[in-house]
């Protein structure tokens, strides 16, 4: 059957071919344009975290009550330094624990909220900058399990504590993230690097490279990694400090059970106030969990569009057909093969359904376009537009296949009678 | 009554004609309810998350925004890039300047512990969420107040440590006596409570801007910022003062206060805005300000400050636009099977037309059907609206607790359908009143 045959074959029923293809180029739209969302969705959750996620331990906001007297600029109570050591060497030697670090700051967490644009170069003239998620702590490296690929870890006489709201630190480990964006050309190690302007900016040395470390908050894969770890631990006064556990493997569950009770001895907290444990992998769930949730109802408005696609196309051509079993009939009985009766049906499908997807595409983009200016979304690649066509094709030929059976099955002889 | 009996008759035929083809008729509701469904129930969320959160004032109330950077290293700060947060200084500069026109500093405060003050049988409630506010406050953003009257301007000079706490706050710790003229203690600091508010809870909760929105703990007391700052009561955590985070503004330089003003008509505006640009312009002159002019200042609705903060989140926004083309597929399905439907039955119709039934006859009973199926599809569309509302309700998200139906929501729902079914109709039906009668009688 050649192509010239099929298209007067659609000139002969132009209303259901229009139909065909305009439900062909709004669902090529839509599940491009959808199936981009889903997987934008879902970066931030596929890409590394760089944390030894099954043997990590959070020990959330053990908080201190504190205030700032407005006059002298001191605190009343918070953070006692000597009390949080104690619990730090005292944990280190629990059953079970492999390493353990005071921390503020963690992935996938709302508490300590630190982040900042860090320079190459002081005066960040030379385009270098790099947005980064900012942790603190003392051996966050063997706590978190993280992966060092250049450089070395911090030395203690680094560690320095907060003290009031004044930070400082003289080293810095940043990611390979980081390391690419501030020193494209390599050799981060070494380098100094500096965050803020003026007087109080900080301006550390870069000691190490870890390979990953994700974010306080990813929200999307570019960006899942940029992370700046610096030497500070949380002073006397301070209003906040954490602990990160890193268990044996398989025993994460029985430190887990210890934790609270050592944090209320060792910081002398009261029966009420119990620190919260939590493992990494329940904090990840649970930030994820709105990505999650989002993508499983794209997914299924996708498919309900493809669905009611597949319905649309077979209804058409189910009654297209039926209409022309004659004209079947008298090509059967001029000696035309079920298999040629058949392939002419999917061609057709195959020929109307290609307009509507040439269509959808051009449709997908400019719905991709309006988005980005609407609603902030990102350019979608244009490799999504064929994922979009692929669908719709093989959509398409699934859907006709029932009714092009029925017209392959439909007997010579129907030629000679009148319906 | 001619017209009623045609109409009667065409309506039976259309209804019998939806009865011969059960399964395409069953194809065309199910697609429009599901269709009408998804968007209405994606409509209904978006409606409420950008909702008008102070019907009232939102025309006239105004976010200020100065930029009070000494030095701005950012290559790429421009017109959108003027901060929200203002310094206390220029607060009172501001304030100073426009006397004759309501404004007010709005800065959340959490985690404090309150008590009522008097003596043995002291109580305490801990955790408390609050703001820091100006006398002008509660005449802009619409708060009742119960008992009592808002302190006055002078109070907020003076730095007077007063109070006005929520109704709720001073049952529990005044029970029926009231709280109204008693000493509370504020993390420890005595404050007198001058009015009693009652429920206030915008939604969503815009002044917070952009740092709780959904869900916010409902704000207890409301505290002068100028006392607040004298008495030492905490800011809300995670609080920021430029790009570093504080518990406590540590000096009067430190942007740290949201800052709206209430500017009623155009001419306040442009005048406030003028002001707004010669104040920079002259901070800049003396070396406070790195930028100075129209470029430093702004001014901004809450409908623009909702957009800004994008306080409706992005995957909702997309859904329900994605709902609506879902919409759209759906009705070009509809459309499309209404033809095949009616184009299967032309032989019905090309006898009626030989027996002597106009077009517009044709037309009509086609129409019908696709009203029916209108109807039908839009009936069914409710049960999936609730059903697609309470899915939405299981999610964890932080805004879905607030998700009802909307009656009103309803009844549009039905006419959508129906209108909806009708314009689709019309094509196919078109198509199928032109049949040539002679033909089809021959044909068959």
């Amino acid at each position: 059957m050649s192509l010239r045959h099929t298209l007067s074959a659609l000139r002969f029923s132009r209303l259901t071919a229009f139909f065909l293809v305009l439900q062909t180029a709004l669902a090529c739209a839509i599940v491009s344009n959808a199936l981009f969302f889903i997987a934008q969705q879902m970066a931030p959750m596929l890409a590394p975290a760089g944390v030894a996620a099954d043997q990590v331990l959070y020990v959330d906001h053990v908080n201190f009550p504190a205030t700032i007297d407005p006059k002298t600029g001191n605190f009343n109570g918070g953070v006692n330094l000597a009390d949080l050591r104690t619990l730090e060497a005292n944990v280190s030697h629990m059953p079970g624990v492999r390493a353990v670090s005071i921390d503020l700051g963690m992935p996938y967490t709302h508490g300590f909220n630190a982040a900042g644009k860090w320079y190459a170069k002081p005066a960040g003239r030379d385009g270098t900058v790099a947005k980064a998620s900012l942790y603190m702590g003392d051996h966050l490296l063997d706590a978190l399990g993280l992966k060092l690929t250049e450089g070395r870890d911090f030395l203690p006489k680094e560690i320095k504590p907060t003290k009031g709201m004044e930070m400082d630190a003289s080293a810095a480990i940043i990611t390979a993230a980081v390391a690419q964006r501030l020193f494209p050309n390599g050799h981060a190690v070494g380098q100094r690097i500096t965050m803020g302007t003026d007087a109080d900016a900080l301006r550390p040395v870069v000691v190490g490279v870890v390979r990953h470390l994700a974010t306080r908050q990813p929200i999307d894969a570019a960006h899942a990694n940029d992370t700046v770890i610096m030497p500070i631990i949380p002073g006397d006064g301070f209003m906040m400090a954490n602990l990160v556990v890193r268990a044996k493997p398989g025993q994460s569950e029985a430190v887990a059970k210890l934790l609270p009770a050592q944090v209320q001895r060792d910081l002398h907290l009261s029966e009420k106030s119990k620190p919260q444990v939590r493992t990494f992998e329940a904090l990840r769930a649970e930030y994820f969990s709105a990505n999650r949730n989002m993508v499983l109802l794209l997914l299924g408005v996708t498919l309900a569009v493809v669905a009611i696609t597949a319905i649309g196309i077979m209804g058409l051509t189910g009654f297209w057909v039926q209409r022309r079993r004659r004209q079947i009939g008298i090509r059967r009985a001029l000696g035309a093969t079920r298999g040629q009766i058949l392939r002419q049906f999917l061609l057709e499908n195959f020929v109307v359904m290609s307009i509507g997807i040439v269509l959808g595409m051009l449709t997908a983009y400019g719905g991709n376009l309006w988005l980005m200016t609407h609603l902030e979304m990102s350019r979608m690649p244009l490799i999504w537009l064929p994922v979009g066509a692929v669908v719709l094709w093989l959509l398409g030929q699934l859907a006709v296949l029932s009714p092009a059976m029925r017209a392959a099955a439909v007997p010579p002889v129907v030629a000679t009678r009148s319906v | 009554m001619f017209g009623y009996s045609t109409f009667g008759y065409n309506a039976s035929l259309a209804w019998r004609g939806l009865r011969r083809f059960p399964r395409i008729t069953l194809l065309s509701v199910l697609a429009l309810a599901l269709g009408i469904g998804a968007t209405v129930t994606t409509r209904t969320v978006t409606r409420l998350l950008s909702g008008d959160p102070l019907p009232q004032r939102s025309g006239s109330l105004y976010a200020v925004q100065l930029d009070a950077r000494e030095k701005i290293t950012d290559a790429d700060s421009t017109k959108a890039g003027v901060p929200d947060f203002l310094p206390w200084l220029d607060v009172q500069e501001l304030e100073r300047l426009r006397p004759a026109i309501r404004q007010t500093a709005v800065i959340n405060t959490d985690s404090l512990t309150v008590s009522s003050a008097s003596g043995a049988k002291q109580k305490s409630v801990k955790d408390v969420a609050g703001l820091q506010v100006q006398s002008a406050f509660f005449e802009m953003f619409d708060v009742p107040l119960l008992q009592g009257r808002a302190w006055s301007f002078a109070d907020d000079v003076a730095a007077l440590p007063v109070v006005v706490i929520s109704q709720t706050l001073s049952h529990r710790l005044f029970g029926d006596v009231g709280a109204l003229g008693q000493g509370i203690e504020i993390n420890g600091k005595l404050f007198r409570v001058v009015a009693v508010s009652g429920m206030w809870q915008p939604y969503p909760h815009f002044y917070g801007l952009g740092r709780c929105i959904y869900q916010c703990e409902a704000e207890q007391v409301f505290i002068p910022v100028a006392a607040a700052r004298a008495q030492g009561v905490p800011l809300a955590s995670f609080s920021t003062c430029g790009s570093r985070s504080i518990t406590q503004p540590d000096a009067a330089l430190c942007p740290y206060l949201g800052f709206w003003a209430q500017l009623s008509d155009a001419p306040r505006r442009a005048d406030y805005l003028g002001m707004l640009a010669r104040y920079a312009t002259a901070q800049k002159s003396t070396g406070r300000f790195a930028r100075g002019g129209a470029s430093a200042v702004g001014v901004e609705s809450i409908h623009a400050l909702l957009d800004a903060h994008r306080l409706v989140p992005l995957s909702v926004r997309f859904g329900g636009w994605l709902a609506l083309s879902f919409l759209l597929v759906c009705l070009a399905n509809v459309a499309g099977l209404l033809l095949t439907r009616f184009l299967r039955s032309s032989g019905e119709l090309g006898i009626r037309r030989a027996l002597g039934a106009s077009r517009r006859a044709i037309f009509t009973q086609c129409l019908l059907e696709a009203a029916f199926i209108g109807i039908a599809g839009g009936l069914l569309a409710l049960p999936l609206v609730w059903l697609g509302l309470w899915l939405v309700r299981q999610q964890p998200a932080a805004y879905t607790s607030v998700i009802h139906m909307d009656g009103s929501v309803l009844l549009a729902l039905l006419a959508f359908a129906v209108v909806a079914s009708l314009a689709i109709g019309t094509v196919p039906a078109w198509r199928a009143s032109v049949v040539e009668p002679g033909l089809q009688v021959k044909e068959n």
